[in-house]
């Protein structure tokens, strides 16, 4: 299984990453795609990654440790008041949870961190938000309520990397 | 990035802090799902054993007994080996009962604590168990039939997991008992989660 942030870009995106970028990961999980956007922002970038399980977090602080621009966060990001102070303002946003209000939860964080024209970008798991609909339906009403707060760049499917699972690149107004 | 330095290492200094004051439940569970594994393979170990040593007494002898026979020596240190794993279970067992004791006294002795540590495991954490209703205490571990109940109206199930508690195993009306029990058992995890007198 490889990365969503490299299976978006063989699928030909391109993404919204450059030097010096501060980016807020959510649902970071192990750490690999996390390692992957260090890279992308270089030396002077910074990455704030939060997670919710103890489980994963063992793990992604060892990851953290290694590399100099990377912070391990243990909050839930659909309270990100819990979060607000520990935090600057980003450059970019990059979710990747598997959670019933996705949107929901882009939508407080992308409001309240989001740098104006700054970049957010979701990996939206649509058998999370609805198990029995198909997966374009989900992605239709997905992207209409991302219409209301931000601006929709660009979007992808993420097959045959993963299933049910679509990377979209939103600009905040 | 001075500043960008030090937020990374308070932050990582404050998650270290964080993992190390997590209540144990990940531990309980842990513990639980270890113990389960090897005594489901002492059981497995044991018939393969008994087999072996049919072929040559021609008859079945209790574990002890087959270690200190001498028909072949990779058959004793076999025999000797699960023996050393049944001591495992033990301990493990031993330990699960203290952790449950210092976590959830209350619910440790309303259920016994592997049943305990079974509903903390499928709720989750202690504080899920806790927020639970006892009707969903009470049909843990039976959702299959639950959702088949609800779909094709066939008769709902009456306990899930609590099942293995004797109170239960032993009554005339298994539905009654469980009732009963799930209502305990709620009682005992909201008093350990949440304190004495708060509910």
């Amino acid at each position: 299984m490889i990365s969503k942030l490299i299976s978006a870009q063989k699928n030909g995106l391109k993404i919204p990453i450059k030097k010096r970028d501060v980016v807020l990961y959510l649902g970071a999980s192990h750490g690999v795609t996390a390692k992957v956007i260090s890279q992308k922002v270089g030396p002077n970038g910074f990455i704030f990654c939060i997670d919710v399980s103890p489980r994963v977090m063992m793990k992604l602080v060892k990851v953290c440790e290694e590399y100099d621009n990377m912070a391990p966060l243990l909050y839930d990001a659909n309270k990100p008041e819990l979060y607000k102070k520990q935090i600057t303002k980003v450059d970019v946003i990059y979710q990747d949870v598997a959670q019933k209000n996705q949107v929901e939860i882009f939508r407080k964080n992308v409001e309240m961190f989001l740098k104006k024209y700054g970049y957010a970008i979701l990996v939206l798991k649509t058998k999370s938000i609805d198990v029995v609909k198909d997966k374009k339906e989900v992605l239709e009403l997905a992207l209409k309520e991302l219409k209301e707060f931000v601006e929709v760049v660009d979007y992808a499917d993420l097959s045959p990397y993963h299933r049910e699972h679509y990377f979209i690149i939103c600009r905040k107004e | 990035m001075p500043k960008f330095r030090e937020l990374r290492e308070l932050h990582i200094a404050n998650t270290k802090e964080k993992l190390s004051k997590l209540p144990d439940d990940f531990l309980i569970i842990s513990v639980l799902r270890a113990g389960n594994e090897v005594s489901r393979n002492v059981k497995t170990l044991e018939l393969r054993l008994k087999e072996w040593y049919m072929y040559y007494s021609g008859k079945e002898d209790r574990v002890e007994n087959i270690a200190e026979s001498n028909f072949d020596k990779n058959l004793a240190d076999f025999a000797s080996e699960i023996m050393a794993l049944t001591k495992l279970h033990e301990n493990l067992d031993s330990y699960l009962l203290s952790l449950m004791k210092r976590r959830c006294p209350k619910l440790t002795s309303v259920s016994n604590h592997v049943l305990g540590a079974r509903l903390i495991a499928y709720a989750g954490s202690l504080e899920k168990l806790a927020r639970m209703p006892s009707s969903k205490i009470q049909l843990l571990g039976a959702e299959k039939a639950l959702f088949r109940h609800l779909k094709s109206g066939n008769k709902p199930p009456k306990y899930g997991i609590i099942y293995m508690h004797e109170s239960i195993m032993n009554s005339e009306n298994k539905g009654q008992a469980a009732r009963r029990l799930a209502s305990k058992i709620a009682i005992a995890a909201r008093q350990d989660f949440y304190g004495v007198g708060r509910i």
